[in-house]
């Protein structure tokens, strides 16, 4: 239950991390840069709870409920592969900062930490080609993270309920909200 | 040394038998919720020079979790119980009281 309360959070506060950074540009008027402009390094954190192991989750095939028990374990690696993409996100934009600084002709920075520029020839290309690059995993990111923490929060209450009723009265009270036991 | 009586088992187990779990009687919020809600469970806790709840597990006895009331600065205990609850129970909270009138901690006094 721990380790899975720790899948959501990890997922829900990186989804929160990222959305923040877009009322914040639209608050600072740089509404109208590129996402991976507004989007500026994640601030993700590098914990990585234990694998869920089989034989916390052994119970539920007793109960019944297999396919939960794939439900558990699949959301972990899917919430561990969008902090991945956070990180190489934070990679991949940290090198194409690095290239505008070195090319630009009349790069600016919009508030200290969102960056805006023009290049021209080669230059042109291969930052076009990194903005691409990098908008492409962003979306991906988001998208992942929107479908993941809903997967998440449905899972570990599915979890939550099998495992008070297959262990009855022995398992820890946890107050969730959206519980209406508490 | 740090001993706690683990509800679970009766035994009286000492630091080493017992992994910390933090705050107890968090109420944890997912997606829906409002960001100081979220933000509020996720990273605030109380740290409190004195009474203070906390989650701990039996990790190396019956392996079960329970919860502790206990005195951050003396170290007292003033009970423990069981996780299956959703506030300190009655004689834990007048074992408080005597020792510390009008204390508070979160929602409980």
């Amino acid at each position: 239950m721990h380790k899975l309360q720790s899948v959501l959070e990890t997922s829900e506060n990186l989804r929160r991390a990222i959305n923040r950074q877009f009322v914040a540009a639209n608050e600072e008027g740089a509404g109208d840069l590129e996402p991976w402009a507004k989007v500026v390094e994640i601030v993700a954190d590098d914990y990585k709870e234990e694998a869920i192991s089989v034989s916390e989750t052994a119970f539920l095939i007793d109960a019944k409920r297999a396919e939960l028990m794939n439900d558990v374990h699949l959301i972990q690696r899917r919430v561990w592969h969008l902090l991945a993409a956070s990180k190489k996100y934070n990679a991949l934009r940290a090198e194409l900062v690095k290239f505008m600084e070195e090319h630009h002709q009349d790069g600016q920075p919009e508030d200290g930490l969102r960056v805006s520029g023009s290049f021209s020839g080669k230059a042109a290309f291969v930052a076009d080609m990194r903005q691409k690059q990098l908008q492409n995993l962003l979306g991906q990111l988001m998208d992942g993270l929107e479908t993941d923490t809903e997967e998440a929060w449905r899972v570990l209450l599915a979890f939550k309920q099998t495992a008070e009723e297959y262990f009855e009265g022995m398992f820890p009270v946890f107050k969730l909200e959206r519980d209406e036991k508490c | 040394m740090l001993t706690l009586l683990c509800p679970c088992c009766g035994v009286q187990a000492d630091e080493t038998e017992l992994a910390p779990g933090g705050e107890a009687h968090l109420k944890r919020y997912g997606p829906g919720s409002t960001d100081d809600d979220f933000e509020g469970y996720l990273f605030m806790r109380e740290n409190p020079r004195g009474v203070h709840f906390e989650r701990w597990r039996h990790a190396n006895g019956c392996g079960k979790w329970f919860l502790a009331a206990r005195d951050t600065v003396t170290l007292e205990v003033y009970g423990t119980y069981s996780a299956q609850t959703t506030e300190p129970p009655e004689h834990i909270k007048e074992a408080i009281t005597a020792k510390h009138p009008g204390w508070s901690w979160r929602e409980f006094a």
